[in-house]
């Protein structure tokens, strides 16, 4: 019943590329090929409608930086795979999309909205390399 | 033919060990068709209003409320909804079953037992209650939690319109003035005061524990009929005038609103439009209050005030708090009544058109507002929905 411990969802095939990008240290996001529209995680284009299976879409290389659109410092530990305190938050991507993550590399009291930020990679317990973001 | 609420049920609130999510929304299924003045055999069709999030008992089962009361139903719906707002659509669907003359009486129960799983994990050195790993979501493995993902929308106010902590916590206290009339509430009898909020603990900066809502046990029932039964049961009924939903889905990153605004717009005006009213009319609003924050981005989405001028609204003298100008959280809320997602806030809005407030009664109330909100997907608050009900004394 009890389900501490670190994450480890199961991700089906649409998010299978994302994490063997990031196993390589790549950050990959969704692009059309149409527009170049971005997207992240996986999803379609909003600039037009989709091809079948959202074939338009390629995951691609892309810059892996961003700005701090929002964070909050966690103080009081609600699992212990996650010591306190750490930065939980959402860095906007250059592209567009936004993705939840952590702040790393700088003490949590420091984290500002829009800092600009850019991707490490980091092992996780659960097997996945994980992007969190670091101070430019 | 309107759809009216004709039986409302409440069990114990707060702390109530040893009975099991069934139990408890099986008594309130027993009391809610008790207060309309029915017989269990009367009721022929049942709604289970919880959502899947949380796991364990709170995901799909066999068993079944209606089983253990013996009510012949005919139609049995477990789950709805996605996070807070799945009364607003128990109650779509029972306007259904009753609009299309497949049902009769209608019963929607709802419990949970948040307050017994939360002590059982910490016995064990754990805090919160945890749940089941969705398949494929991201911000688990990024340590998110409740605190720590609505907190985003506390910073970024705080960043875009200069919102403070103390703001946020004249909520807190109006909130728990409301519940400190409310005998029901879990807080009654524990004023608090601003300095109160301001030193106890962060949790997830900037939240202080006194901006997070409690966790609790509890069931609440309603029982739903159309307008001409309602006239041979034992209470005036309550109407279901408008329901109304809206979705950050409409939006999705690229407006980058997700974090300063709820998807108030669509689910106010749907609404409003069917049961023909405006924000003039409202005399009480029952808002779902997870955390502080997300009440004040209600009073700025449903037009109290303009976007950003929440902090300075709820400072201002006389404005919130059982003697201010708006009635907001009448019965103290999921900050410091009971946490039943928006079972809370529905049952207060009955209350409150009933007449049957008590202490806290807001005097006439014609018009009530109640809504629901939750239902993360991949992150918090990536795609959340938002639901507004209206309920009035008339039809």
């Amino acid at each position: 019943m009890s389900n501490f411990g670190f994450p480890s969802p199961q991700f089906n095939e649409d998010m299978q590329p994302f994490f063997e990008g990031t196993a390589q240290r790549k950050f990959k996001m969704m692009r059309c090929r149409q527009c170049g529209f971005w997207n992240w995680p996986y999803g379609g284009c909003r600039n037009h409608d989709n091809e079948a299976y959202l074939a338009n879409m390629e995951w691609s290389d892309a810059s892996g930086r961003g700005k701090v659109h929002s964070f909050t410092i966690a103080r009081v530990p609600f699992n212990d795979a996650f010591p306190v305190p750490y930065v939980y938050a959402i860095v906007e991507l250059d592209e567009g999309p936004i993705i939840p993550t952590n702040i790393v590399g700088c003490a949590p009291e420091d984290v500002r909205i829009d800092m600009p930020v850019t991707v490490v990679f980091e092992d996780a317990p659960n097997g996945l390399v994980l992007p969190r973001f670091k101070p430019v | 033919m309107k759809t009216c609420v004709v039986g409302l049920g409440i069990t114990e609130l707060g702390h109530v060990p040893g009975k099991s999510i069934l139990m408890l929304e099986t008594e309130a299924a027993r009391l809610a068709i008790q207060d309309a003045g029915l017989r269990e055999a009367d009721i022929d069709g049942a709604i289970q209003m919880k959502s899947d999030i949380g796991g364990g008992m709170r995901m799909r089962q066999d068993d079944a409320f209606p089983r253990i009361l013996g009510l012949p139903v005919k139609f049995y719906m477990e789950n709805v909804g996605r996070g807070g707002e799945n009364v607003a659509k128990a109650f779509m669907m029972a306007e259904q079953l009753l609009q299309r003359g497949i049902c009769s009486y209608v019963v929607c129960s709802g419990a949970r037992d948040d307050w017994s799983r939360s002590r059982k994990f910490k016995k064990a050195g754990r805090r919160g209650t945890p749940y089941i790993h969705k398949e494929g979501a991201f911000a688990p493995m990024m340590g998110d939690s409740p605190p720590g993902f609505h907190g985003l929308l506390a910073t970024r106010h705080m960043h875009l319109f200069g919102t403070t902590s103390r703001q946020l916590g004249q909520i807190a206290v109006a909130q728990r003035d409301w519940a400190c009339l409310n005998p029901a509430a879990f807080m009654c009898g524990h004023p608090i005061t601003i300095e109160d909020h301001q030193n106890s603990p962060i949790v997830a900066w900037p939240y202080h524990l006194l901006d997070i809502c409690l966790q609790s046990d509890g069931a609440t029932a309603f029982v739903l009929t159309t307008e001409d039964r309602a006239k041979d049961t034992k209470k005036a009924p309550v109407y279901v005038s408008g329901i109304g939903f809206g979705e950050h889905l409409q939006s999705l990153y690229w407006d980058k609103k997700h974090y300063s605004m709820l998807p108030i717009p669509t689910a106010r005006d749907g609404a409003f439009r069917q049961a023909g009213i405006t924000l003039d009319d409202v005399d009480v609003a029952e808002f779902y209050d997870c955390f502080t924050t997300e009440v004040m981005l209600q009073l700025e989405g449903y037009g109290y005030c303009g976007v950003g001028e929440g902090g300075a609204l709820v400072e201002a003298p006389g404005m919130i708090g059982p003697g201010g100008k708006i009635k907001f959280n009448t019965g103290g809320g999921l900050l410091s009544s009971h946490h039943l997602g928006n079972i809370t806030t529905v049952s207060e809005a009955v209350i409150q058109v009933r007449s049957e407030g008590g202490k806290r009664q807001v005097p006439d109330v014609e018009v009530a507002i109640a809504s629901g909100h939750g239902g993360e997907i991949l992150a918090g608050q990536m795609c959340s929905i938002h639901s507004t009900m209206v309920l009035t004394r008339g039809g």
